[in-house]
């Protein structure tokens, strides 16, 4: 008996063995393009890496709309092919962490944002973009590097120090569309309640304490509205009011969101989201949004990229929304960013390639073009400041003026930079959420929520 | 007769269990409504136009439109997952079938060494969460070229839909006496005559309900074509999403899409069922 169990065993390996074989035989077999592309050129030319094939991987968003709908001209331009895919936001999350981790090289170009770049490049999963900026034989003279919003670039920077180092070191990806934080109000509410559009927090409250409740149109309405759910995107409404009041969430390596300021700031936006539906203190962007879609709100405070949404047609409250800059709150006013880009994988083979598809694709020309698509914050001066993005506006009141004042002036991205800043995230939202709900008292629920960040980053 | 007592009790008997039978249908059909309300309400969202959807209060009466059809039915967006996960979940049902049902008889009717084990092993492929295995394959398609192909996928899908066949038919196989099959031998019959001609028609209600299991989890697999498929393959799971982008949801075309989405899996039932039923005749008449 005890033989032929070993025997069986003996078996059993020689199965695992052949089966090992033959996969590994496949894989060699198989087709593959590992070949290194030499990215030794002596000028530049877009002809450069002409027969080359790309994978590239984005979000669903106007952008790689805008890329979907050119990119013809790119391959004609360039011979190179492109094979693009596009995913729903959470799926690409998932995919693009599984292709980085994986090391497989399968996607040399893909979508990413500053929390992304700084959990990818503490990896040491994406290129530094600044020696290929730099490099004359790569990068085409009328590329214009310079004119990109500053902010923006540095928000891109970062040196790979955990909770410090932002805005210095190597730059992790392109900026090609923004996010900034406004507040979207209802002129017809307003004028017919004659209230003045708040420039402050404490007016903005004020005013959303007068308003909800109130008839209009046959609705009762609320005063606000606003994601309240319980992880980090939460926070980016949020910091319109963090930063009014100066709150830092890391200082020097220790979580500092229970300070005075910060529980100040936590008091106040609380004191705002009780005029909005009870069920807003789970809402994510969507809901939330989709509760001023439907009329039922007097103030809304996200990010400014929604304004096409608003005004399209068939909307029911095109034409009746305001926009203003973020309230002003002791320290100012302020704005987080949410920066769409495009970067680098640090194990593509193609590299010279990704790079003239990334200088393309966040080129002047397409920047421009991509306003017809519905990227409306563009990341380059002279595209915000184009008769285009104007004609594409017009009618929609301050829009234009606000999301470049609130760029230029305020827009940053004020949190700690670090591989795990989702998770610092969504236990600060998770503490915001639960005094709202009245779970627990402001200052417990933030003093609760920095042991767990200390612990968390320890 | 009418007035006999042995009349008037049959009489109470048949309206106590008219009785009986009214109240099941009514709860049945209460607990029908609770559960297809959201599937109503999805079905109601495809007729209706952007400003009905996001009306409140809801609206249920509207003017319905065909609009999010036409779109979801005329565009790529949608009709390309949509073939790709016909194409995938029909043929890993082939290959499940080629490849269970064999395997099945010999976990059901041979004594070998490891029989148990190997039907476990079989088993277990379903208790591995898929999160587990998935960066391993992922770099095995990527170099084997599977990558991104239906092939692949079809493979892949065996994962889900294989341990589950083979453990059902394996146990309705070895439900059957085997003097079925001895009978056809005593007549002259080969093994293979008395599995076509006996034992395939006799497991045919269990293999109808097995393929309905695996089609549907075929069909709503979600996290093996996330990562293992690719721009030319992807399917309805992650495709339905695709209403929603950055900053706005279009959630007509979404609904219509996800409508016509469960049409195949309807279909499939249907037709399944019928053979689960012609099945079990086929067997009563034998028996």
């Amino acid at each position: 008996m005890n033989n032929s169990r070993k025997r069986a065993r003996a078996h059993s390996i020689t199965a695992a063995v052949v089966v090992l074989t033959t996969a590994g035989l496949l894989a060699g077999c198989a087709p593959s393009d590992s070949t290194t592309s030499s990215t030794d050129v002596s000028s530049f030319d877009w002809k450069n890496y002409s027969g080359e094939k790309l994978s590239i991987l984005m979000s669903e968003h106007p952008l790689s709309d805008a890329v979907l709908d050119h990119v013809s001209d790119f391959e004609e331009k360039t011979g190179i092919d492109v094979d693009i895919e596009t995913l729903t936001e959470s799926d690409y999350m998932v995919k693009i962490l599984t292709e980085l981790q994986s090391g497989a090289a399968g996607y040399d170009v893909f979508m990413t944002s500053q929390p992304m770049n700084y959990q990818y490049a503490a990896a040491g999963w994406m290129e530094d973009l600044q020696p290929w900026v730099d490099d004359d034989t790569q990068t085409a003279p009328d590329y214009d590097f310079d004119d990109f919003f500053p902010s923006l670039i540095e928000a891109e920077r970062w040196d790979t120090t955990e909770f410090d180092g932002a805005g210095e070191g190597g730059l992790w990806a392109i900026p090609a569309n923004e996010e900034g934080y406004a507040l979207f109000y209802r002129k017809d509410i307003l004028e017919a309640n004659g209230v003045a559009v708040p420039q402050t927090i404490d007016e903005l409250i004020a005013a959303a304490q007068k308003l909800d409740g109130t008839e209009f149109d046959g609705k009762t309405i609320s005063g606000f509205v606003s994601r309240g759910d319980k992880t980090y995107p939460t926070l980016n409404p949020f910091s319109t009011f963090a930063g009014a009041y100066g709150v830092q969430d890391i200082t020097d390596g220790k979580a500092t969101l229970n300070s005075k300021a910060g529980n100040e700031a936590v008091t106040k936006w609380i004191e705002l989201m009780r005029t909005a539906p009870e069920a807003a203190s789970t809402y994510t962007w969507y809901e939330a949004q989709q509760d001023f879609l439907a009329g039922n709100s007097a103030f809304y405070i996200d990010a400014d990229h929604m304004a096409p949404d608003f005004e399209k047609e068939g909307s029911g409250i095109a034409g009746k929304v305001g926009y203003a800059l973020p309230p002003e709150g002791p320290k100012g006013r302020a704005s987080s960013m949410w920066v769409w880009s495009l970067g680098m994988n640090a194990a593509s083979t193609h590299k010279g390639a990704a790079w003239q598809f990334i200088q393309w694709a966040t080129s002047k020309e397409l920047l421009t073009d991509s306003i017809a698509n519905g990227n409306l914050n563009p990341t380059r001066v002279s595209v915000a400041e184009s008769p285009e993005l104007s004609a594409a506006t017009e009618g929609w009141g301050d829009y234009n003026e606000v999301w470049k004042k609130t760029l230029t002036d305020y827009a940053e991205w004020p949190y700690a930079p670090s591989a795990s800043w989702t998770t610092v995230g969504d236990i600060w939202a998770t503490a915001i959420q639960s005094a709202l709900l009245d779970k627990a008292s402001v200052k417990d629920a933030l003093d609760g929520a920095a042991t767990k960040i200390d612990a968390a980053i320890e | 007769m009418n007035a006999s007592p042995s009349g008037s009790v049959a009489r109470s008997r048949r309206r106590k269990k008219l009785l009986r039978h009214g109240a099941v249908i009514a709860s049945l059909s209460m607990w029908s409504v609770f559960a297809l309300a959201p599937l109503v309400w999805i079905v109601m969202m495809s007729f209706k136009k952007a400003e009905d959807i996001v009306a409140y209060p809801p609206t249920f009466v509207f003017t319905p439109t065909l609009t999010n059809y036409v779109e979801v039915l005329s565009s790529a967006k949608f009709m390309a997952p949509f073939v790709n996960s016909l194409i995938v979940t029909v043929g890993s049902l082939l290959v499940t079938v080629v490849i269970g049902l064999p395997t099945a008889y010999a976990l059901a009717r041979f004594s070998f060494r490891g029989r148990e084990n190997i039907a476990f092993g079989i088993l277990s492929l379903r208790f591995a969460p898929e999160l587990l295995i998935i960066l391993p394959l992922y770099l095995l398609f990527q170099k084997a070229g599977l990558y991104d192909s239906h092939l692949g996928l079809i493979l892949a899908y065996q994962l889900v839909t294989l341990p589950m066949l083979v453990w059902m038919l394996r146990s309705f196989i070895e439900d059957l006496p085997g003097e079925l099959e001895e009978a056809v031998a005593m007549d002259g019959g080969t093994r293979w005559t008395a599995f076509r001609h006996v034992l395939l028609r006799l497991i045919a209600p269990g293999l109808g309900a097995s393929l309905m299991l695996s089609f549907v989890w075929a069909w709503n697999s979600y996290t093996l074509p996330l990562v293992l498929a690719g721009k030319n393959t992807q399917v309805i799971t992650t495709g339905i999403q695709q209403y929603i982008s950055a900053q706005s949801i279009d959630w007509g075309p979404m609904a219509a899409a996800t409508v016509v989405s469960l049409i195949p899996g309807i279909l499939f039932a249907v037709f399944s069922l019928r053979w689960i039923v012609g099945g079990l005749t086929a067997g009563t008449v034998k028996g």
